[in-house]
Formats: C-alpha cells, structure tokens, sequence
C-alpha cells in the first residue's frame, strides 16, 4: 500500500493505481474528459491537472496517468490548479465552441467563454474512440493521422472500411459527437429499433425493456451484443462499480411444483403487412394505434410531440381506421373490443397535446363503447373535444404527395366515394393471439378456439378444459383493462379454491431481536449517503454532502457508499449502528416508495424500532431533476439532509396496532353473482352468509333461458343452487333483508331481518362484505309498450321463444321488429346496456330458427356484438335478418294499426337507402336495457358506499380495482357494477372473492405505522375530519364528544391532519413540531 | 304568518308583549334575550323565566355585544356528549311519532323546505337519543305530562342564527332544546356609540325609537358598525318563528312567521290569526341590501398594512369570534414558543424582525380556519383595541371564499360544510 495525501487529507492506495484513482476513492472531484474507465489512460486532454509536491518540488501533473507514490501530496484545488485548468478549458472551448458536454463540463469548473479564438472544430482528439476501437472492439478501424494541427483521426488511409462493423462505440463515447462511423463503414451502421416503442425510437444493446419492466433490470442484447459476436468489448463489465454484470448467465430451465397453473401471455397486434389497402409498409405515415400511442407518450421516442413521421412537420390532420384485421372476414371475423375506446382515447389525447388545431376524424363501422363509463366517454369527445366519427367502408390509404401526405379514399354510409387529404393515418389493428400460444397447447394440453385464442368454458371464462390451468385476460378473447384486472383475480380465485388447504404453510415468519430502548437516550444519529453508482454520484457530491452533513448537530456518524441499498452494506449498516450505538438513522438515497421498507427492515435486524429512520431521496429530487446544473443539485442535497437530521432528532418508535380478522363474509345478493361468490368463498374455506330478499335464489338469471352460442342458463341455475344449498359452509337467508350494518374492517357486525313479515332478527358477524345486488330491467314507456300487446321487450320475447306453445305463436308473424337502445345511451342514462345487441340478435336467430320466412328488422344505433360475439351478427345477416340503423334525433315512430287487430306500423329513415321506411308490424321488441335498482341508494347509504352518477355502484378505480371499494373490506361485483353478461358477472363475482379471501386469509390486520393520532384534550369534536375521510377511517365518539381514529383503516394520508383548525389530529411523523423541526434547520 | 298590532309607536313593546305571552302559557320554559339595563347605557343577554321580569326587554336596541351563538353553546355544551345508551334509541321512535301526525297535515311546501335537516340529524348518528336520553334524567319535569319540555326560546338577530347553524354544522351545538326567534335588523351601533347616544341624548329619547325611525326612512346613520353597513342578511330565513318588520308600518303593526315545524307549534298555540306575507316586504329587503351594498363600497383600506402594523396580538378578535371554536388554540400551545436564539436568528437573517413575529401569521391562520363559517358579524371588529377593521376583511375574504365553494355559511343544515366535501371543479373560478 502506498501512504499520500490528497488535499491534505490521507489515503492509503494500492500499489499502481493513478492520482485520479485515489482522488476518486477519497470523493475529491476532478474534471476528465479523454479519461474513460474502461480504456487505458492516455493523458491527452489536459483537463485533469494537479498539482504534485514529493517533497522536492512542487509539479503539474496529469493526475489520470500518474501513478501514486508513498509520501506525494497531492493538491487539487490550488491556484496554480485553478490557472492552469482554466486555460485548458478555454483551449478546449475554442477548438469545439459548440460541444455541449465540454461547455458543461468548463461551466461547472467556472469557464464560460473562451479568450482564445475559436476554430470551430467537432473533433477535440481526446482519442477515446481510437481507445475503444482498439482496445475494447479489437478493431483499431481508426487511429491518429499527421502531427501537430494536422492531427486527425481518420481510417487508415481515410478510406472505406470493410472491416469496422458498425457497432458504433466510436460514436457512443465521442464527447462531441464529431465521428460518424456511417461515414466509413462500408456494412453500414444502423441503431437498434426498440420493440416498446415499435420501432419509432432506438434502444441501445444493454438495456430495460421499457420503463414500468418489473423487474427493472436491464439486460444483455446476446444477438447484437459484441462481446458474444466476437469476445471483445466487456465495456459495460468494467464501468458497472456494483460488478453486475455475468456473461456466464445461462438460460435455466426450472422445475416447479404446483398445484394450479394461471396462463396470461397477453396478446399480439395484427400487422396489415400484406393489406394494400392500408399501405402500412410503404408510408411512413401509416402507423398502428399501438405506435400512435407512443407517439403520444412524453417519454416516448417524439417526446409527445405529434410531427409527421416522414419529414416532422406538426400534424395537422389524423385520421383513424378502426377494426384493421378485425371484424374482416379475410382475416379475423371477432371484433377486437378495446379499438373503438382506444381510438376515442387516442384522439382526445392528440387533441389535448397539439396547440394548433388538430382534426382528428374516426372512420368506423359501428362504434362500440359497452363499458362502464364509455358512452359518456364519447359523448365528451363528441362535443367537448370535437373528435369527428365518419361510419365508412372500405378505407384505401395513398401517398397524396412527396411530403408524405396521405389521401384516403372510402365509401361513406350511402356508397358514394369521398377523399380526404391527411398527415397522418392510424389504423386501430386487430388483437390477436400471442405467438406462442401454441406452447400452450403442446406443452399444458390447452385447447384452442377456431381464432387460435384459448378457449374456455362457458359461463367460467378463467377455466380451460385442463382442470387446474386458469387463464386470464387477452389470452382467450380481445378484452379491455377492467375485465384483464378481473379474470386475474377470478383466476386467483379459482387456483385458491383448489390450494386452499395448503394456503399460508410455505411462508415463513422472519424473526427479530428485541426492540432497543431509544427514549431518554442522547440522540445519536447516523447518516449513510448513497451515491447510487453514478446515477446520484454523477451529479450531486456525495462527498461533499458527508463533509457538511457530519459536522450537523447530534449526527454521530456519517458516511457515503456506492450502494447503500446492497446486500453487502446492509450488513455494514447494522455493523454500523452497533459499533456507533446509533439511534436515529438518515438514508440519503433514491426514494421511500421503494426502498423505505428494505432499510426500515435492516434497522429493526439490529433492534431498533423500523420508525427511527428518516429518508431522504436526493435522486428523485436532486440528482435526476437538476441533472444540468451540479452546484445546486448538490446544495439542495445538502439542504434536504439537514432537514432530515432536524426532523430525524424528533423520531419516536412507533407501534402499529392489529386487529383480529373474522374470517366469515357476507355476500349481499343472492343472484347468480352472489352465489358465484359465495360459492368461491365457501371453496376456499371460508364461512359465508348470503341474503337475497326473494324467496329464492337466482335473482335476473331465473329469466334467462338460452344463450346466443347455444348454452343452458337455466341447467347453469339449478346446479349452482344445488352446489350452494349442499355446501356447508354457505348459509343462505332467503325473504331477508339487512336492517343494519356496522364495525370496521375485518370486524363488522350487520343485523338481517326477515321481510316475510315474521320480522325475525339475526346479528352475524363477519370480516367482509361483497355487494352483489345486480340489477333491473329498465322500464319504458316508449313505443306504445304498455298500451298494445304487440309490444313487449327482448325479455319477454325470450320467455316466449322458450316456450312450445307461445313460440309457434310468435314465428308465426309475418314481420317482427326489434328496436335497440330502448332508453339507454341518453341524456339521463348515458349508458349501454351491454348485452341489448346481443341478445336481440339471440333472439332473432331464434325466430328464424324457428320460422325462416318471419321478417326480422332491427332498429340499431350501432351493433355492439363485441368480441367473439360478432360472429352471430355476421350470422345473422346471412339468415336474412334486416339492421336498419337510427339515430337518436329521428327514432323510429311507431303508430297503431287503424283496428286493434291490426299490425303496427313503424317509420323510419333508412340511411343506406336514404329513405323513408314504412313497416307493418305483428310484433315490437323493445330493447329496454339494464337499471341500477331503486334500493340501490338505500344499500349504498347503509354500508356507506359510493354510487356513480349513473346510480351503479362506484368502484376504486375504474381500471385497475375494478372490484374494490376504495373502503377496505368491501367489495363489488355483478350487474350492481354496471351491465354485463353471465360470464362476467360470475368472472367479477370470483374476483371479488379472490379480494375479499385476501382479507380473510390473515389472522390480523396490521395498521400502517404513520397514522393519525388525536390529542384528545384538544379535540372539539367538530367532526369535519370525520367528513374529509376518504377511508371512513374516523369518527365521533359520542359518548366523549371528540373524533376517534380507525387505525386499521387509516392509510395516513393526512387529510384529517390538514383539515384540523387546532391541530388536535396529528399525523405521526408528520407533526407540526417535525414540519417545524425541518423547515427551521434552513431557516 | 300573523300581524301583531303595534301601540304606542313601540315595536319593542308589542315583541315583549309576545314574549310575555309565550312565558305565561308555558310554550316555553325560558327567554334568553336582551335586556336594557337601568342605566340604558347597553343591553345585556338574559334568560327570563318569569313573565314578570320582562319589563326592560329590547331586542330591536342597535347593539350588538356579544354574538349570542356563542352563549347557546355554552348553554348546551352537557347535551353534546353523555353515555350512548342502547336503551335510548328504543324510546326514542316512540316519542317522535307522537310529534309527528300534526306535522304531516301541515302544507306540503314548508314541510319539504323544514323537514330534510331534521331528518339529516337523525341520519347523523344516535346524537338525538344521547340528547333525549340525558335531557330525560336532567329534568324531571318532563315526566308529568307525555310531551316533552318546553323549549327555551332564543331571540337571535339573523347573524347569531347563521353562526348558530354553523355551530351546530360543527357539532358545537344542538338546536333540540331551544326555539330560535329570529328578528329583522337593519344594524347595530358599537357598544361604546350607542352608550354615547345615550348619554348625549335628550333624557326623555330614545336611541332605539331614533334608529327604527331612520332606518326605516331609509337613512343610515354614520356610527352604524362596520359589518352592519355590509351586510346582506337582514332577515332571519332560519328560525322557528321570525319577527319581522322590514316592508311594514312599524308603528302600527309587525309580522311572525313560523319557518319550521317546530315553530309551527307554537304560532298554532299562540292562536294568531292567520294572515298573508306583507307585499312590501320583499322589495323592501332587496332594498335595504342594495343599499348596504352601496355603503360597502366606500369602506376601503390596505387591510394587509393595518393587520400588521396594528395588531398588538391580544387575541380578542378570537375570544368573540362565535366560529372560533377550538378548545385550545395553536396559537396558545407550544408551536409558537420560540427560544431567544430564533428571535436573533430571524433577526440576523433580515436585520430587522417585528416583533411579537406571529401577527398577520395569526391572522392569516384565523382567517382560513372561519373563512367558509364566517357570518360576517364582525364582533371581531368590535373586540379590536386598535381598531383594526377586521370584520370588514373577514368579510370581504368569507364572502369571496364561500362563493368560490358555493357555500353560503348558516344558509341551513343540509349543506355539507365544503371542506368535507370535493367537487372536481369547485375552485375553477378562482384558479386564474
């Protein structure tokens, strides 16, 4: 080892390694710029001078290439330094004024302009990509030519290279970007497209799949990679500092034993390659939605900006193409379900992002916005964002002119040809199955449909014919977010239910030692600041963050390490703690939302309670968002360290308190849904009560008779009846109601009451709830229903046709009319009933089953037959039955015949035949759609729920917790959500099982450490926290007169605290003496 | 609604004979109301329970000392907690049904208007049998005859109302036990002018006939209180019974009105004779608004300045604040307790540091905690020793505030205080 001090202060460095290095050891910072860790130094740029004293003679030297000597002091920072370094930057400045990286690098060292003339040269000869060609690539494609100011770096010869293979390190580490291997390289260099954004931004070798990827890690491109090409390069092994990269990595085959499998491979999108209709292949400005999306995205490959892809020029016109590859009987005859939406969306957000003003026009066939929410969602587009919608066929996409404008030629609703001009095409391509979905089917024995997606059976969309294998999401059929996020948890479900006796016994309980007692102790606290490899290290000075933060009042140790989060310095830390008998620990590192709980966890290893460690996250806040100015990156740093320190001295263990769970659930609603629930909670082992207020089960199943692909609802009713009436674990109260609810989560306590007059009272208790209290059917007064017996609705018609007797009588009519949309999508119930088209069409193929030569017309507004359901459309025209569309201003009228015997008449405006139509009609279906029930209200108020405007009930989230209540404990599912078929109610009533099992599962309920706490003799009672509660985790207590605080249910976010005039609520951790604490040590 | 003859030029009078009456046949069990003292230097809140000790009662005197919400509260503040019996809300149902059948046959247009808050209270948790449950072990007079006690009536002007609603929004207090009679106001003189006009003033005058013969002529006088010169609220629109004498001959006649069921009962027993709403009267409120708007216009000052240069931190403005409700205020607890060592600090920092260092702060603190209650009485004006203006800031910032939130504090019980409720575009108006 050999003993030198850099700036006076001593370090001990091994033998052979440069100034620079030990410099760096020591975190003193000197400026490079021909220095690269991963090549051999070279000395040639000048910029990282200092000054040597080996006690002979004081020296300027290049610290990258000297090498360390026993008893050197070395200086960085002295006037002669200072003088020196300066003149070598403002030389630098001049010979390249427009490099950014040099004038970034000269500003941070003080220089901004340059004395010296400027020669406007790119190439500063720092030599770093003769280096890299030569020393990593093994190449040596270019070298150093001439001398003194003829020095170039060229090609031998400045010819042509057959051998360069474009690769491109050159260029990667030119800080000027003055060479272009393009120029000489003779294979051509190209960047690698990236997959996440379609091809419309690059990605390099070494890289994350995209940026949400779990996990985060980037991985080694082996097929581009030059190290696997040809055993050069390992540049990336020698700059990691946390040695983790492995070449050696092998592909692993695993053996996992399992007792259920969930398949989710998601799905592919159709590429038109071969469709010349839309000329994908040839015009840059054809893209796909996917690739619009992008497009969009702020971080994606445009940065959000919509430009022309063929010479980006702003866009000023986009048009969207819906049901590419879908709904095409030359290649996907399924609708792909999520298009219509997706466009809309699209279109919005292009309108929201571009300043001038933007036309975006959807060229469609019928468009279908079926789910929750989306008739409202294009209304709005309609008239608050002005996206225009053109129903059209046979979209031809042509270049218009060189700039690449589009023309786009179609057939409007009447047949007549009609061009536009366009900058931009996007086509809303088909959702097809994943490429590997054949794996499936060899390797699991899964069965696939006729469109290769898995198939699955009927009224149990997450089972496959393999018992045991679940699917869930696009996998089986196109589908949108909502429905994804509820097949994986009925998939859950359904693998709990077989695993349920094997539930909880792999896990194993991590053991502490007893808790430290902190309290009277002298505070001594310990700062570790992470340098995050160079991702805090580039920009903030780390070092310099520990010189000001170690001299802090009460600080009794503080260090910086490369990694503080690593395996390695956990360790060190708890080493740490011991040795210094610290108490309060600071990390300075990247950010609470993900590594909080990992140092939390390290502290308690060593005894001290998780909350005596305060985070500070100088990346998120420094280093990344002040990447370009150094000086203030780490001043803020610092700043935020002592604030951290201040409000560290303040820290109290905290102690989370837990609740016993109660493992039974109710389920409201005895429908199919609710005993699908209750059946699902009663598989996986958990005691259920399930109240319906009917005499009996069944709820809107008991009307359904047949379904359009030809199975038995009713067979589907008895036997679920049959399994939740033999199950012993469920209990069912039929004719009952409930009268009253209350407790928390994981403990409520609801009094059921008998409705058959006997009023009997039962209490239970049980630890979730499950809103299963479906539906209605809409009640219309429209189209004479109610006054002429030859109008009845689609349900009506159903029981008829499912009837010997009342069938014949019905097909016997020579004409019958059905109309759609029968008090659904208007102004007052701005919503589709979902399953309307379909079960008209049901119904119609039915009569022609039935009597072919009976008329079937259809007044539609669109066909929403989404899915695999497009099919029986398409087979319903071809048996004959006539879809004459309307619109919402001119719906069909319908008059009575001159007698009462005689048929009806309907008039209506055909907009294909651009005519009046005048029908006589035996029978008018109503489509009259589904309605939230009208105690609806009364059940939400009762377990204190919200309800959308619509009046269903109010998911967490539309998306993603599709059936949460944003209260923890109760959940949703079924027609009380919104509309929907069998199928997904049962998917949805599985889901909410899954969720509320999650709940049941656990002995205990643990409350998050920082919730709020009342200083009871400052609490007036006012209840307005009891108000602003988004979790109902807060009440009065009467008998006191002041607010209580739910501490299960509080997630601590504070809004009680904020809204408390005399602070009597305090949100731990956040107390007014803490915020006080923190913002004084700046001030 | 019912006319009450007015003689001898004496509003007051007529009011106190009407009191009288309530007293005598035991519709109530007490008053609490303002009294002159002997003196008639000022008038002070009393609770009369003996129709004989009436006499100096004068709730039309133009003073205002103390916002009465604020006496309400302190006169409930035993039914506002007590043990939860579950035995309570068994009897509870009882008693109400009794009360209810009178009420359903009354006209279907007041019945909606008065019947949602009542219903609201009973939603909002077992606060109601608590009440009836500890009011039944205080009084055992309540056990002689089935009703239940006679309410204690409270003549309130519209502002002590609206800060009284608020106050009960707030939990603070509790309508059950009181009958509220509101009483038109045109304003009031600060304690200390109208103790003046009194004394200056010839000794067989008198202040309160001086001031109704003004102000129903239209005219205001120069001493009127700040806030009184604001204010858009003359008319009590949230009482049980209202007294009302805007848009009517004060000195021949004055009207009552019952507002809610409650109040209904007792103009039944009281035997007026029905009769239809004064036909000036509307005009003549709207009136009287446009022309306190016009006075407000010429009140302007640079508040911010006043507040800190004037404040010398005595807190008063808080102490008469009937929205102040806290038990302890943060401005009494150890957050602003500084070590010597800060003063220097902040003192070093700027080279100069007013001091004490907490006063806009206060304010400012103040000011956002009341701003969606505040009822703009400006008793915290009043309470001023340096005679900063700030019932004229409170309520030029309340009345921006509650706009903005589309709230109107003391409006009535249904509407949720705006800051437990969030609509996506509620501060569209004021994001700019």
């Amino acid at each position: 080892m050999v003993n030198l001090t850099i700036n006076n202060k001593p370090i001990d460095a091994e033998e052979g390694t440069t100034v620079l290095q030990a410099a760096q050891t020591l975190g003193v910072k000197i400026p490079t710029l021909c220095y690269h860790k991963a090549l051999s130094p070279y000395g040639g740029c000048r910029l990282c001078l200092v000054e040597l004293d080996d006690g002979r003679r004081k020296r300027i030297q290049t610290s990258c290439i000297y090498p360390v000597q026993e008893g050197l002091k070395v200086y960085t920072d002295t006037e002669r330094v200072i003088k020196a370094r300066n003149i070598v930057l403002e030389l630098l400045l001049a010979r390249c004024p427009e490099s950014e990286e040099l004038k970034l690098i000269a500003s941070e060292w003080g220089v901004t302009k340059t004395r010296i003339k400027k020669r406007n040269e790119k190439c500063i000869l720092c030599g770093l990509c003769v280096r890299m060609c030569n020393e990593r690539m093994g190449k040596a494609i270019i070298g150093f030519a001439n001398r003194g100011i003829d020095r170039v770096v060229i090609p031998p010869f400045d010819a042509d290279s057959e051998v360069c293979m474009g690769c491109g390190a050159c260029a990667f580490i030119c800080p000027t970007a003055a060479i272009k291997p393009e120029d000489f390289c003779v294979r051509g260099v190209s960047a690698l497209p990236s997959e996440f954004d379609f091809g419309l931004g690059q990605r390099p070798v070494v890289s994350v799949a995209f940026p949400q990827a779990v996990p985060n890690t980037p991985s080694i491109d082996k097929e581009h990679c030059v190290y696997f090409q040809t055993e050069n390069c390992r540049t990336c092994e020698a700059v990691c500092d946390a040695k983790a990269i492995d070449f050696e990595q092998q592909t692993e085959q695993l053996k996992l034993k399992v007792g259920a499998v969930i398949v989710a491979p998601g799905y592919e999108r159709y590429y038109p390659d071969n469709r010349l209709e839309y000329n994908y292949q040839h015009l840059a400005n054809v893209l796909t939605a996917p690739e619009f999306e992008r497009m969009l995205s702020a971080s994606g490959p445009y940065g959000g900006h919509l430009v022309r892809p063929s010479d980006h020029q702003e866009l000023k016109r986009i048009a969207f193409l819906q049901c590419v590859g879908s709904r095409d009987l030359e290649c996907n005859q399924y609708c792909s379900s999520v298009c219509c939406m997706h466009a809309t969306k699209e279109a919005i957000v292009a309108k929201e992002h571009s300043e001038g003003d933007l036309e975006t026009d959807i060229y469609f066939m019928d468009m279908r916005a079926f789910g929750k929410g989306f008739d409202r969602y294009y209304e709005r587009a309609k008239s608050e964002y002005n996206v225009s919608y053109r129903r059209c066929r046979l979209p031809v996409v042509e270049q218009a002119s060189e700039n690449g404008e589009l023309l786009l030629n179609y057939l409007d609703e009447q047949g007549k040809l009609q061009k536009e001009h366009y900058d931009l095409v996007v086509l809303s391509t088909a959702l097809i199955p994943p490429k590997n979905v054949g794996m499936f089917k060899e390797a699991a024995g899964l069965n696939l449909n006729k469109y290769n997606f898995v198939d699955t059976k009927p009224f149990a969309s997450e089972d496959t014919n393999r018992k045991g294998v679940f699917i869930c999401g696009a996998v089986s059929e196109p589908k949108d977010i909502p429905e994804t996020v509820i097949q994986a948890s009925a998939a859950a479900a359904r693998a709990s239910e077989i695993l349920a006796e094997v539930r909880g016994t792999l896990i194993e309980e991590k053991e502490y030692p007893p808790e430290l007692a902190v309290s009277g102790e002298q505070l001594r606290i310990g700062v570790f600041v992470c340098h995050c490899g160079i991702n805090i290290g580039g920009v903030v000075n780390v070092a310099d963050v520990v010189e000001f933060a170690k001299d802090l009042p009460n600080v009794a140790y503080c260090e910086h390490s490369l990694y503080t989060c690593s395996q390695d310095n956990q360790q060190k830390i708890k080493e740490t703690i011991i040795k210094h008998k610290l108490n309060r620990i600071v990390i300075a590192s990247c950010t609470p939302r993900t590594h909080e709980p990992l140092f939390q966890d390290t502290i308690r290893e060593v005894g001290l309670n998780p909350f005596l460690l305060e985070f500070v996250s100088i990346r998120e806040h420094c280093s990344w968002v002040h990447m370009s100015d150094k000086a203030r990156a780490t001043a803020k740093a610092k700043d935020l360290v002592a604030m951290a320190i201040s409000k560290a001295g303040l820290l109290r263990p905290v102690y989370s308190s837990s609740i016993s769970v109660r493992s039974e659930a109710l389920v409201v609603g005895g429908g199919m849904a609710g005993m699908a629930a209750a059946l699902s909670l009663a598989e996986q082992g958990f005691e259920t009560y399930l109240v319906e207020k009917d005499k009996e089960l069944g709820g809107n199943l008991r009307k359904l008779y047949f379904t359009v692909s030809g199975d038995d609802p009713q067979k589907l009713l008895t036997e679920t009846i049959e399994q939740v009436e033999a199950s012993k674990k469920i209990h069912v109260y039929l004719n009952t109601s409930v009268k009253e609810f209350s407790g928390y989560l994981g403990n409520y306590k609801t009094t059921l009451v008998s409705i058959d007059g006997k009023a009997r009272e039962t209490t239970i208790e049980h630890g979730a709830v499950i809103i299963a209290t479906g539906a209605a059917e809409y009640e219309t007064k429209e189209y004479m229903y109610g006054k002429s017996d030859r109008v009845i609705t689609q349900k009506e018609l159903e029981a008829k046709l499912f009837d010997q007797a009342e069938s014949a009588k019905v097909a016997s009519a020579q004409t019958i009319a059905m109309i759609q949309c029968v008090g659904s999508r208007e102004e007052d119930r701005m919503y589709c009933g979902r399953v309307c088209c379909t079960q008209a069409i049901k119904n119609a193929l039915k009569i022609k089953q039935i009597s072919p030569a009976t008329n079937v017309v259809i007044f539609y507004r669109d066909i929403r037959t989404y899915g695999f359901r497009e099919e029986y459309y398409q087979k319903a025209r071809q048996e004959g039955v006539i879809f004459v569309r309307y619109e919402p201003e001119n719906k069909p009228k319908v008059t009575p015949g001159q007698t009462p015997e005689d048929a009806l008449v309907i008039e209506a405006e055909d907009f294909v035949l651009g005519q009046k139509l005048h029908l006589n009609i035996d029978l008018l279906v109503l489509s009259n759609g589904i309605t939230p029930r009208l105690d609806s209200e009364q059940v939400a108020k009762m377990f204190k729920v919200p309800l959308d405007q619509d009046g269903f009930f109010l998911e967490a989230h539309i998306k993603l917790r599709p059936v949460d209540f944003s209260t923890d404990g109760i959940f949703l599912c079924g027609l009380a959500h919104s509309p929907k078929f069998v199928s997904e109610a049962i998917s949805q009533a599985r889901a909410a099982a899954c969720r509320a099992a999650t709940l049941l599962a656990q002995d205990t309920v643990k409350a998050k450490g920082r919730t709020a706490e009342i200083m009871e003799r400052l609490c007036a009672g006012c209840g307005l926290c009891v108000g602003v509660c988004p979790y109902g985790a807060r009440e009065i207590d009467r008998e006191k007169g002041i607010a209580k605080v739910l501490e299960v249910l509080c997630q601590g976010c504070g809004a009680c605290a904020a809204v408390c005039p005399n602070a009597a609520t305090r949100q731990v951790g956040f107390a007014k003496e803490d915020i006080m604490a923190a913002v004084d040590s700046l001030i | 609604m019912a006319i009450i003859k007015v003689k001898d030029n004496n509003p007051a009078a007529a009011i106190r004979e009407l009191l009288r009456t309530m007293l005598e046949k035991q519709l109530v069990s007490a008053i609490l109301v303002p009294q002159e003292i002997p003196s008639k230097k000022t008038v002070v809140q009393t609770l009369v329970s003996d129709p004989d000790k009436l006499d100096a009662v004068n709730p039309l005197a133009p003073i205002f000392s103390i916002n009465s919400a604020r006496i309400v509260v302190k006169m409930c503040i035993d039914q506002m907690t007590g043990p939860v019996s579950g035995q309570a809300v068994s009897e509870q149902p009882a008693e109400e049904k009794e009360a209810e059948p009178p009420e359903a046959e009354d006209s279907a247009s007041e019945q909606k208007q008065e019947q949602a808050p009542e219903q609201e209270q009973g939603k909002s948790g077992e606060q109601a049998p608590a009440e009836a449950q500890s009011a039944a072990e205080d009084e055992p007079a309540a056990a002689e005859g089935q009703s239940a006690p006679a309410p204690i009536a409270v003549v309130l002007r519209p502002c002590e109302i609206r800060a009284l609603i608020e106050l009960v929004k707030l939990q603070q207090a509790s309508l059950d036990p009181f009958l509220v009679i509101g009483v038109d106001c045109w304003g009031t003189y600060s304690v200390q002018d109208y103790a003046a006009m009194v004394t200056q003033g010839p000794q067989d005058s008198s202040v309160t006939a001086d001031f109704l013969k003004q102000v129903t002529a239209g005219n205001f006088p120069e001493e009127l209180r700040g806030a009184c010169r604001a204010c858009q609220y003359p008319v009590p629109t949230y009482a049980d019974l209202a007294i009302q004498l805007i848009g009517d001959d004060i000195s021949q006649q004055i009207r009552i009105e019952a507002q809610s069921e409650k109040g209904k009962e007792i103009f039944n027993a009281l035997g007026f004779e029905v009769t239809a709403e004064s036909k000036e009267r509307k005009s003549a409120v709207e009136k009287l608004k446009e022309a306190k708007k016009q006075l407000a216009e010429q009140d302007k000052a640079d508040f911010l300045e006043m507040i800190s240069s004037l404040c010398i931190n005595c807190h008063n403005c808080r102490a008469v604040c009937p929205i102040c409700y806290c038990k302890q205020c943060v401005f009494d607890g150890k957050v602003f307790e500084y070590p010597l060592e800060k003063y220097l600090n902040w003192s070093g920092k700027k080279g100069v540091l007013p001091v004490p260092p907490d006063k806009l702060l206060f304010h400012l603190t103040r000011m956002s905690h009341v701003a969606t209650s505040c009822v703009a009485c400006g008793q915290c004006e009043a309470a001023c020793p340096s005679g900063i203006p700030l019932g004229r800031i409170f309520q030029r910032i309340s009345t921006a505030a509650q706009e903005a939130l589309g709230y109107e504090a003391g409006r009535s019980l249904d509407d949720d205080l705006p800051l437990t409720t969030f609509r996506e575009n509620e501060l569209s108006a004021v994001e700019d």
